[in-house]
């Protein structure tokens, strides 16, 4: 065992306190290319939606633990996770984010392949010599793919936790977003809102299950938006409402956050936030059942599937973070249609999802200007941990093992993501 | 239809006049440039879309500008504290009359914003429609095209 990774390992072990992590988490280069390694590279990662790429012929493009990847449907209906990487001398051989083709042809000798990778075409192939097996050179599909309700995952690993066990109980939230359609599919926009931040990934996916921050944070917003007819404010004390759940597989969801408003109370008409009709609650009724209708539309939560999923099912968007560096990440945020929900009503919140969540957006900037004053206070090394123990005297621990916590400004869900970090940056040392 | 050169000097020194406020981020002042229909719209991607069915970077009419602009005026702005120091330059203005007081005028600009010792530099077209109202021009729709609006972006929280 090399000494320089052993320090690192004994160092991650103190890393993650109770109830507070080491600056060197989201500052330290070394950190991040061991959670690209022993994260991002073993565990499954969110590629893409079924709907974006519906067709045959449809692609689109990603990155997981930073290579590059193609998210394709073939002609025979299924979906495919290749390498992005033409086999004979390495050049990428997609550079568009999506579109539809038969066939991918690198630019270089022109080698050809299917939308499922399969080797169609080399180009004056006479100097090979005739036993040449091109067999071996199909685009190397990445070693394990599986989807749920349509979002498909892939694992650079082909072994480890099975995509069942990856989604564990937070499963049930997943369902609940989907559910929301009365057909029971969604439809993803092929046009994310794409914005970057100069600091690392991680404080996004923590901000996002953060509602300590709000009405700090997103002051300007609040402010200006209370009289709108859809306000997005937080005038309920944080402490008073919600709850909170950090799983042990490093999931987490909030319920209930204060100032959120559910899909029952949201305001008929346009506003801020799109509408949410009555239209929509009957034929939702009408497909589920009255009971099970209410339930869905009057819950909200956010949920967090680590490492690189999160979604706001309140503004039918979920957001994609792909890590760059250790302070670099850029964020996609997909809107989404709910299948057999009013077409209005779909436009109006695809129409309105920028208002939040774009680069432009009355939320979103805030929250960026946060994380790069995050980035630029880590440099001083002197003051080490950042505080993670609001609720920490309150937390219990659930009958799966998972942190619960009894208000939705508690961060028993962060002690438990960080919990679960620790263990699998451990683990990828064996 | 054509324009007369003296039309077509006041339509020039509007577009420059609604730089200028934009770049001192007047923004209440801009406001009474605008019609009470007017439509603001940044799209992010390349690709022709129906802003009313998809989305954007901003689509605003002028319920949602007023909204935007009251919330980037207030105190608490965190993303604009400190504010942006930004420059535009209009050029390009080709001036297309489309009624008796009704023109649509596409330009080109570029844009330098500087914040936190870190300059940017914007670009691309603008399309102006302008209606005149009591005697004034007023812009009635304002689509900005950014040549890079499929990219990947830090803050914009100013008006272009």
């Amino acid at each position: 065992m090399n000494t320089a990774t052993t320090q690192t390992e004994l160092q991650i072990e103190d890393l993650v306190r109770p109830d507070r992590i080491h600056r060197r988490v989201y500052t330290d280069p070394r950190i991040f290319d061991m959670e690209m390694e022993r994260i991002f590279s073993k565990t499954w990662v969110y590629v893409g939606h079924e709907s974006e790429v519906a067709q045959p012929g449809d692609y689109k493009t990603a990155r997981i633990a930073g290579q590059p990847v193609i998210l394709s449907r073939h002609q025979d209906g299924k979906v495919y996770v290749l390498y992005n990487r033409c086999m004979h001398r390495g050049a990428i051989l997609c550079r568009e984010s999506l579109g539809n083709s038969r066939f991918f042809r690198c630019i270089y000798h022109g080698w050809t392949y299917g939308s499922d990778g399969g080797i169609s075409g080399v180009p004056f192939r006479g100097a090979y010599a005739p036993d040449f097996d091109f067999s071996e050179f199909n685009l190397m599909q990445v070693p394990r793919v599986a989807s749920h309700r349509g979002f498909v995952f892939a694992s650079l690993s082909p072994t480890g936790v099975s995509f069942e066990e990856y989604l564990g109980p937070a499963v049930e939230y997943l369902e609940r977003i989907v559910d929301l359609a009365p057909d029971g599919e969604i439809v993803v926009s092929r046009r994310p809102h794409q914005y970057d931040y100069a600091s690392n990934w991680k404080l996004q996916v923590e901000n996002f299950s953060d509602f300590y921050h709000p009405s700090f944070t997103h002051e300007s917003s609040f402010a200006a938006t209370t009289q709108s007819s859809t306000p997005y404010n937080s005038q309920v004390s944080p402490d008073e409402r919600g709850a909170t759940i950090g799983y042990t597989n490093g999931h987490t969801v909030v319920e209930n956050p204060s100032g959120v408003p559910t899909r029952l109370s949201s305001a008929p008409a346009e506003g801020f936030r799109g509408a949410t009709t009555a239209e929509y609650a009957v034929s939702l009724a009408a497909a589920r059942g009255e009971a099970e209708a209410k339930r869905l539309l009057s819950s909200v939560f956010h949920l967090v599937l680590f490492p690189n999923l999160v979604f706001k099912h309140d503004e039918q968007t979920f957001r994609v973070i792909e890590p760059i560096s250790v302070d670099h990440t850029v964020i996609r945020v997909y809107a989404y249609r709910l299948k057999g929900a009013p077409e209005s009503m779909n436009d109006s919140m695809l129409r309105r999802s920028g208002n939040w969540a774009s680069a432009a957006g009355f939320g979103q900037p805030d929250d960026l200007e946060a994380f790069t004053r995050v980035a630029e206070g880590l440099q001083a090394k002197g003051p080490e941990w950042l505080i993670f123990a609001r609720g920490i005297h309150r937390q219990t621990i659930g009958p799966n093992g998972e942190h619960r916590g009894p208000a939705a400004a508690d961060e028993a869900h962060f002690r438990a993501q960080y919990q679960y970090w620790k263990k699998v940056m451990l683990e990828g040392e064996g | 239809m054509s324009i007369s050169p003296t039309e077509a000097y006041e339509i020039e020194q509007f577009l420059y006049l609604e730089a200028e406020l934009l770049d001192a981020r007047k923004y209440n002042e801009w406001l009474e440039l605008v019609t009470d229909d007017c439509i603001y719209w940044m799209p992010n991607g390349r690709e022709e879309i129906d802003p009313e069915k998809e989305a954007s970077l901003i689509y605003d009419d002028l319920n949602l500008l007023k909204l935007r602009i009251a919330r980037m005026n207030h105190p608490m702005v965190h993303a604009q504290t400190p504010p942006s120091r930004l420059a535009h330059v209009v050029g390009n203005i080709r001036i297309q009359p489309e009624g008796d007081s009704v023109v649509k005028v596409r330009s080109n600009f570029t844009m330098l914003e500087s914040r936190l010792g870190e300059q940017r530099t914007f670009g691309g077209s603008f399309e102006h429609t302008l209606r005149r109202e009591n005697g004034s021009w007023r812009i009635a729709f304002k689509r900005i095209d950014l040549v890079n609006n499929d990219g990947v972006f830090r803050n914009l929280v100013f008006l272009f």
